[in-house]
């Protein structure tokens, strides 16, 4: 029965060697050359590309993607909580509908979204021509931190609430009513009960947000017009302009940061789960 | 007797229009193990969950201690519950789970208990239960009744005033529910607890309580002690819901003289008028077979099944099929006569709907 199931994953395996973990072999593999472009004849061994990590630049990149993507998780783990949880104790008959009306931005091209977003904005955009009111000039969100906070939130919010939403539904309604009748009061219980049945939702959420967050480069590109540059932007730059060398040392470095911050994450977990 | 403790005074409850609870009065007194019988959907967990606080009343009060309570929160009343399937916390191991209750008090009110205290009390709630090496156990690693254990230690460590219990033991299998019934009863009598035990199985419930309410359609069918139940049941309901019945129809054809299946029988003072319509109740232990020609009643056999202590006889008279207990076989098709003592014959108000 399982074996039969495997063969089932035999495209997926494919599609996982193809197209993540050969791509990645490469990019190891591209750290120590040094060459233009993808260019085989000027072919050099080198441990130079590694200098770029203790430029400032990349280390202000990697501080800001940090920084942007803690402030967005700390945020999305507020407003992620309270919708799940409002949610999760309504009297709506169909919480699946909103569910999917909460996700349903994730429908849009991210770009677009973006754009659209980039666009209301800035102080002349599509509301204020609609409604006629005339703005500070100096008014703009544009290019700020603030709008590439909101640009991250606004994206990644429905991994944080579909994750909380789900834990809190696994919470058995029974358990609050013995908080209750065990003499603590409703915020006894939410913070005893509740909150701690389903911290895994948030850690699960944290996790789905924080990456993408940190290691993304279109939200604060386009939002951040240039003004705040994470280590996706640098990472971009580095492949458009075919230096594929450092591009393939930075992309790595985020990697291997992700891979052991996922780590952290899970452990930490696993150990909530048994100490408690 | 004693103090009234609980007062439920003509509550009603209904959810989505249909009504669970209707217009229900009970007096629970000090120190009495009373149990809510019924099938389910009677509406007795809704009654318990309203003296618990989980639920509103729609009309009618809830009185503890001579106070309405009606808009009174779960954790201000003097009343713990052990619930159907535990509702044990997972992320807390078992000692935890037990001084949860006292944990609460201890972080939130102006007496604060030492910790220590906490400890002790926690602990003697767990020698109690007879859990003694369980206390850091997880939750998931107990056993069906160890959990029951923990949740019955977790409910009495606050020291209410009134334990309820929602069909605590549905879920343990026999034996182990026969000891936790003893255990309970045990309990019960040594704390000094008021207990409202809610359950569909007669058996535990004439066990166990001091007084049995039997439940049917949000009505309460007959109130009273166990004995009172089984041997006078005041309606059809409670005679077929309590044990195995024979109920036939008859006349009260003379001060204490009932007649059925054709014969007149002596039976106790009955308040019913001479030649009104009655039930006739007859457990099926109460019958005497005796060779036909010495009897009344003559019935055929149609089937005798061996039930361990006794055999259950199915016997046929006028199409009427009757149950009876013996502890001899009776081969199918031989002819039985049955006789009844006076005092065995229960007679019941005729009820209209049926």
């Amino acid at each position: 029965m399982n074996k039969r199931f495997r063969k089932m994953a035999i495209p997926y395996l494919i599609w996982l060697y193809l197209l993540a973990l050969v791509p990645t072999f490469f990019m190891v593999v591209l750290i120590f050359l040094d060459m233009e472009g993808l260019d085989t004849d000027n072919i050099r061994f080198t441990f130079d590309n590694f200098l770029q990590l203790k430029e400032v630049s990349t280390l202000i990149a990697l501080l800001n993607s940090f920084k942007y993507a803690f402030i967005s998780t700390v945020i999305c783990i507020i407003l992620g909580y309270i919708s799940a949880y409002v949610l999760y104790k309504s009297h709506i008959r169909n919480k699946f509908l909103v569910l999917t009306i909460l996700i349903l931005p994730m429908w849009s091209n991210l770009l677009l979204r973006t754009q659209a977003l980039a666009n209301i904005m800035e102080p002349h955009n599509i509301i204020t021509d609609l409604l006629g009111i005339k703005v500070n000039e100096n008014m703009s969100l544009a290019g700020s931190g603030i709008a590439v906070v909101i640009g991250l939130v606004f994206t990644y919010l429905p991994f944080m609430i579909l994750p909380i939403y789900t834990a809190l539904e696994k919470v058995e309604p029974m358990l609050e009513e013995a908080s209750l009748d065990l003499g603590a009061n409703e915020f006894q219980t939410f913070f005893h009960v509740t909150l701690p049945l389903s911290f895994k939702g948030v850690v699960t959420g944290s996790v789905m947000v924080f990456l993408p967050c940190m290691s993304g480069f279109a939200i604060p590109e386009i939002l951040g017009k240039g003004n705040i540059v994470m280590i996706g932007n640098i990472i971009e730059q580095f492949f458009k302009n075919m230096n594929y060398n450092i591009g393939s040392l930075l992309a790595i470095v985020i990697l291997i940061l992700i891979l052991v911050s996922i780590a952290i994450v899970n452990k930490f977990d696993r150990e909530g789960e048994t100490i408690r | 007797m004693s103090k009234v403790l609980i007062e439920l005074n003509q509550i009603t409850k209904a959810f989505d229009g249909e009504i669970v609870v209707n217009n229900l009065n009970l007096q629970v007194y000090e120190n009495e193990f009373l149990t809510i019988l019924g099938p389910s959907g009677c509406g007795k967990t809704t009654t318990l969950r309203m003296i618990a606080g989980f639920v509103k009343p729609d009309a009618g009060e809830v009185i503890i201690n001579d106070k309405v309570v009606n808009d009174l929160a779960p954790y201000a009343r003097p009343v713990n519950t052990v619930f159907q399937r535990y509702a044990l916390f997972p992320h807390l191991n078992v000692i935890k789970n037990i001084s949860f209750g006292l944990d609460k008090i201890n972080k939130f009110t102006l007496h604060k208990m030492l910790k220590d205290a906490v400890k002790d009390e926690a602990n003697r709630a767990l020698k109690l239960v007879k859990l003694e090496n369980f206390a850091t156990k997880k939750i998931s690693y107990l056993s069906g009744g160890q959990m029951q254990r923990v949740a019955l230690a977790r409910a009495l460590i606050n020291r209410p005033q009134i334990l309820l219990l929602d069909e605590p033991m549905a879920a343990l299998d026999l034996k182990l529910r026969q000891d936790m019934q003893y255990e309970l009863k045990e309990m019960q009598r040594k704390l000094g607890i008021t207990f409202i035990f809610i359950t569909h199985d007669q058996e535990e419930a004439m066990t166990m309580s001091d007084r049995i309410v039997v439940m049917n359609k949000g009505i309460i069918q007959q109130l009273g002690t166990p004995k009172d139940i089984y041997n006078e049941p005041v309606n059809r309901f409670v005679a077929n819901f309590i044990g195995e019945s024979n109920i036939v129809r008859g006349i009260y054809t003379n001060d204490k003289e009932v007649t059925f299946l054709g014969e007149t029988f002596a039976c106790e003072a009955y308040p019913f008028r001479i030649g009104e319509a009655v039930d006739v109740v007859i457990r099926p232990e109460d019958f005497d077979v005796v060779n036909a020609d010495k009897a009344k009643i003559v019935a055929k056999v149609t089937s005798c099944i061996f039930k361990g202590v006794h055999y259950e006889i199915c016997a046929n008279i006028n199409d009427l099929e009757l149950v009876i207990h013996t502890y001899e076989e009776i081969l199918v098709d031989n002819l039985i006569g049955l006789n009844v003592d006076p005092y065995e014959i229960h007679l019941m108000k005729v009820e209209e709907d049926e």
